[in-house]
């Protein structure tokens, strides 16, 4: 075993310990956090228990991605430093996710604390949320417009959450269309009832400009109004009829993606014959549109989430088993380092049915296939985002995949 | 990827594809795919032998001051998933260029001459994962109309092995990609194919996404294009493009990108040779998509090019097809040879989609010039699965095309105007202005040549730096964090020229203008060959690059009596 192995073992232990050892982790030791310089402890707003392990496990997937050298790849490591970040969220980590923005530079890092905003300010509590956006307005001074207008919106998302829109309009003011109109979807969801009718009205209008954004906006808007007004008969039916119309002009991914998405919000709100119309629209779509094969299993799994989601466990599994199939009859066809995304998408589609073998052996797959590349920057791309997935699944490794990810990180060296 | 190394030098090659740096500048000759992230360095001459590719994964970096000389057939190509992070100085650009090229350069005139000659090696070619808009026609049969992340095409130029080779493909979904950065680096002589009935472009951008890098990029004599982009939406700064032998900016398939700070001069790079095989066509040649009803389409915004065409050649400056939008402002269109403004509607090339303006409902050519900015098609429309992305960013403010604030100068063709008064170009609200006075300092041409059925007057003296109409203008690029707010017309302001220092055109003898006199002897550039810059050379005696006067690879006894001969405050 070389001294890298044992480093990475015994920082992994560390990190076990150190985690089960202060269920806050990061707040203790960073002074900048925002439950710190909010004066009392933090509470993530998901205050549902996170396994050690998953906490540990994402702290090494942020770790091998802080390992790739800024320069020349100071973008590329952002990119995957800020994907371990949104795991976080997504699993109420707060904490962690501040501390990874707090290690971050760029606009990522600035994009991610305006995210953790959104996650306080939809749990109440303002004064954390404000602070986060301000800190996600820090921006440095040599941003290019897109990036800016990235940040900026998230960060009026948060204001307009917290109920201060005219902090949030100012924030928005000059900023890209793309922007103003995701921006105007996140308004529907302050919108009370009365206002329910105009904001349909405006999702019409926006369609009905033919500019791509703002129709794009009306149907994000549409299918979060659904929801609210899936009891009142005419109000759904109009909503519905909109969406069937205008989600025919998406590019199919997007339309694959949007069907889905519908189907099971629909479900999730006792609407099952529609949720199956939706569904069968994006597994229509998936069937007859000829996919790279790199693209094959990430769109298929949407689906086949989507069937788990609306009660189809067969049907998941039998989607899931085809696509596993289909990614090792072609997977010398995928670039390889584009192979592990399909892998893991795989994993997270079996985890999610339960079938904890099937989806271990796909993220040892995984793992194997993002050490293919000769070159780390790759790899250590590939190893952070499998690290962020297995977390996210909720399969704690076992002693080999443990053993698969420190080979994977200890071979991370020149050439990068 | 292989290496070998050609003269006497002290290299080390260690298996297939690492080596250890000697002492002694070294040629080093370069094939195959670089399949690990690897360094090119200053010290040593690379030479490409064949078509070598930068594999998925791996990143290419080259120093400050690296030169590539290839034999005839060498040519680079970054794949997608590559990096390519090559950049140069201000005072020391990479230099990528022929080996017959570079075997001119002699220490009293290091940067060589101008020579009247293209293809003599390949060129660059960077592919990404940008969105691309083609379907149809020599498009794969996968590919859609509306945008899609799985749309790929093959590069024009670079011929896959078999089914399975992938490395000749651009486009994805994903508009903010890294490909690396290109900066301060000159493209010399270059456009050859070997096997091939056509020619390469000095810069070939496929799918580029906006996290890539490109500025400080000149193109001198290539045979086809200077610049062609397919899709993508990278931004490009400081670009002077020389004696392109087609069109010197050309776009393709849905770029949606900005440009800042542009030079281009026609000219020709191959003597009797036909236009578009070696004498100019086009300045600006803008395609939408393949077909033209497909999405992304070209929507691009350009600001301050000073672009010197050919008055005799018949040439166009601004080419229109397949549903391109462009604005062009605050820019300079003198000396063109046809119309400023040209309506192709499509571009006849039958694997190439074709259909023109307002096929299949979009926008007609006379209502694209008049919509407002912000309304893209409804005809198969574009998103990003990303949300962070979107998808047309490029222009801000006005219609899909518009010229503002720009001056046109001596153009005298029959028809110069025509296309351009129909689209009222030169209503109030535009600033457009059709100068008396030339809007840049000086330009001398040299004596009729006799090019591509018609005559070309090459350029051998520019001084671009803006005069008369050029000196202010009415309004400044959008503070958008990647234009520059100038007030003046055209590429240069009046005052200072951003050729200085790294281009060939300097080099030449053609823009030295504005710049102070080479001074090698200068190490640290204070403008003072004195005793720090004695020190700095006998620091790195029997080294190679920082005090390497003459160019041999070592720091020798004749670079110290050139410093001594220098010594002193350097000429202005």
């Amino acid at each position: 075993m070389d001294s890298n192995m044992v480093r990475h073992m015994a920082a992994w232990a560390l990190l076990v310990a150190a985690a089960g050892a202060c269920v806050c982790g990061c707040a203790a030791t960073d002074q900048r956090s925002p439950a710190a310089s909010a004066g009392h402890a933090s509470s993530p707003p998901n205050a549902e228990p996170v396994a050690p392990w998953r906490r540990a496990l994402l702290r090494e997937g942020f770790d091998v991605a802080s390992q790739i050298p800024v320069d020349p790849h100071a973008k590329d490591r952002a990119r995957a430093q800020e994907e371990v970040g949104k795991v976080c969220l997504e699993l109420g980590l707060i904490d962690e996710a501040v501390d990874c923005a707090d290690r971050m530079t760029g606009w990522r890092g600035c994009e991610l604390y305006a995210l953790i905003g959104l996650k306080y300010a939809a749990s109440g509590d303002a004064a954390r949320a404000r602070l986060l956006a301000l800190r996600a307005l820090d921006y440095p001074a040599d941003i290019e417009d897109w990036a800016r207008d990235i940040v900026a919106t998230q960060a009026a998302r948060v204001y307009l959450q917290i109920g201060d829109e005219s902090r949030a309009l100012e924030i928005m003011k000059g900023r890209a269309t793309a922007e103003v109109a995701k921006f105007e979807v996140a308004r529907v969801a302050s919108a009370d009832a009365a206002q329910l009718d105009s904001q349909a009205d405006a999702f019409d209008r926006g369609i009905a400009t033919l500019n791509f954004d703002l129709a794009r906006s009306g149907i994000d808007g549409y299918s979060a109004l659904l929801v609210r007004v899936i009891d009142d008969a005419p109000r759904r039916d109009r909503a519905l009829k909109a969406l069937e119309s205008a989600i025919k002009g998406l590019p199919i991914d997007l339309q694959v993606s949007v069907n889905a998405d519908l189907a099971v919000s629909l479900h999730a709100h006792g609407q099952p014959a529609l949720a199956a119309q939706f569904l069968g629209r994006a597994a229509e779509l998936n069937k007859n549109t000829t996919f790279l094969a790199q693209d094959l299993a990430p769109y298929g799994v949407i689906v086949a989430k989507a069937r788990l989601r609306t009660g189809d466990a067969a049907g998941a599994r039998a989607d899931l088993e085809r696509l596993r199939t289909q990614y090792y009859a072609h997977s010398e066809e995928i670039v390889n380092l584009r192979r592990a995304q399909s892998l893991r998408a795989l994993a997270e589609g079996f985890a999610l049915i339960g079938d904890r073998d099937a989806a271990v052996r796909c993220q040892c797959d995984a793992i194997e296939a993002g050490t293919i590349n000769p070159n780390s920057r790759p790899r250590a791309e590939d190893l952070s985002a499998t690290c962020a997935s297995i977390a996210r699944t909720g399969i704690e490794p076992d002693a080999s995949i443990r053993k698969q990810i420190e080979r994977a990180r200890a071979g991370l060296a020149d050439p990068w | 990827m292989k290496i070998s190394t050609v003269g006497s030098t002290l290299a080390l090659v260690i298996g297939s594809s690492m080596i250890a740096q000697s002492a002694i500048a070294a040629e080093i000759l370069v094939s195959g795919n670089i399949n690990t992230s690897t360094t090119w360095t200053a010290n040593n001459t690379y030479n490409l032998q064949g078509q070598v590719y930068v594999l998925p994964g791996a990143t290419l970096t080259i120093q400050a001051g690296t030169v590539v000389a290839s034999d005839a057939g060498g040519s680079l190509a970054v794949t997608r998933d590559a990096r390519l992070v090559c950049n140069g100085n201000a005072s020391s650009p990479v230099i990528f260029t022929s080996k017959t090229d570079k075997n001119t350069w002699t220490p009293s005139n290091p940067g060589g001459q101008w020579r009247a000659v293209a293809n003599e090696w390949g060129n660059i070619t960077i592919m990404g994962n940008g969105y691309i808009g083609k379907y149809g026609a020599g498009a794969p049969g996968t590919n859609t109309a509306a945008p899609n992340a799985g749309n790929y095409a093959n590069m024009e130029g670079l011929t896959a092995s078999g089914s399975s080779d992938t490395r000749t493909f651009y486009g994805g979904g994903n508009d903010l990609d890294n490909s690396g950065s290109l900066t301060y680096t000159q493209i010399r002589y270059g456009g050859l194919v070997v096997g091939l009935g056509n020619e390469l472009n000095g810069l070939s951008l496929g799918g580029i996404g906006r996290s890539t890098t490109i500025n400080h990029i000149e193109i001198m004599n290539n045979v086809d294009d200077g610049i062609e982009i397919w899709g993508g939406t990278v931004d490009l700064k400081y670009v002077s493009i020389w004696n392109a032998g087609d069109d010197s900016f050309d776009i393709d398939h849905g770029w949606r990108g900005r440009a800042q700070h542009g030079l281009i001069v026609q000219g020709y790079s191959i003597p009797g040779a036909a236009s578009g095989s070696g004498t100019c066509d086009s300045i600006f040649e803008f395609d939408g998509a393949a077909k033209s009803d497909a999405q992304p389409v070209t929507t691009a915004n350009l600001y301050n090019f000073t672009a010197i065409g050919q008055p005799l050649s018949n040439k166009n400056a601004c080419k229109f097809r397949d549903n391109a939008r462009v604005q062009y402002n605050q820019s300079i269109f003198m000396d063109i040879g046809a119309a400023v403004v040209r309506n192709d509607n499509t571009d006849n090339e039958a694997t190439d989609g074709q259909t023109g303006y307002g096929h299949n409902g979009t926008l007609t050519w006379a209502n694209t010039w008049t919509t407002a900015y912000n309304v893209t098609s409804p005809v198969n429309p574009f998103s990003t699965p990303a949300a962070i992305a979107a998808a047309y960013r490029a222009q801000s403010a006005g219609t899909l095309i518009q010229y503002t604030d720009n001056v046109f100068f001596n153009n005298n063709a029959t028809a110069a105007y025509t296309e351009a008064n129909a689209r009222s170009v030169f209503a109030a609200a535009n600033n457009n202005v059709q100068a008396t006075s030339s809007p840049i300092t000086s330009i001398t041409r040299g004596s009729n040549v006799s090019q591509g059925g018609g005559v070309i007057q090459p350029v051998i003296s520019l001084d671009p730096r803006a005069a008369n109409n050029a000196v202010t203008s009415a309004g400044t690029a959008p503070n958008d964090g990647f234009f520059d707010q100038v007030n003046y017309r055209g590429g240069f302001s009046p005052t200072s020229s951003w050729l200085c220092g790294w281009t060939a055109s300097q080099a030449f003898g053609y823009t030295t203008a504005g710049c102070s006199t080479p001074c090698p002897a200068d190490l640290n550039g204070d403008r003072l060959v004195g005793g720090a810059d004695l020190g700095a050379l006998l620091g790195n005696w029997n080294g190679s690059g920082t005090g390497d006067l003459n160019g041999d690879g070592i720091v020798t006894g004749s670079d110290l009596g050139a410093m001594l001969g220098a010594w002193g405050a350097c000429a202005q």
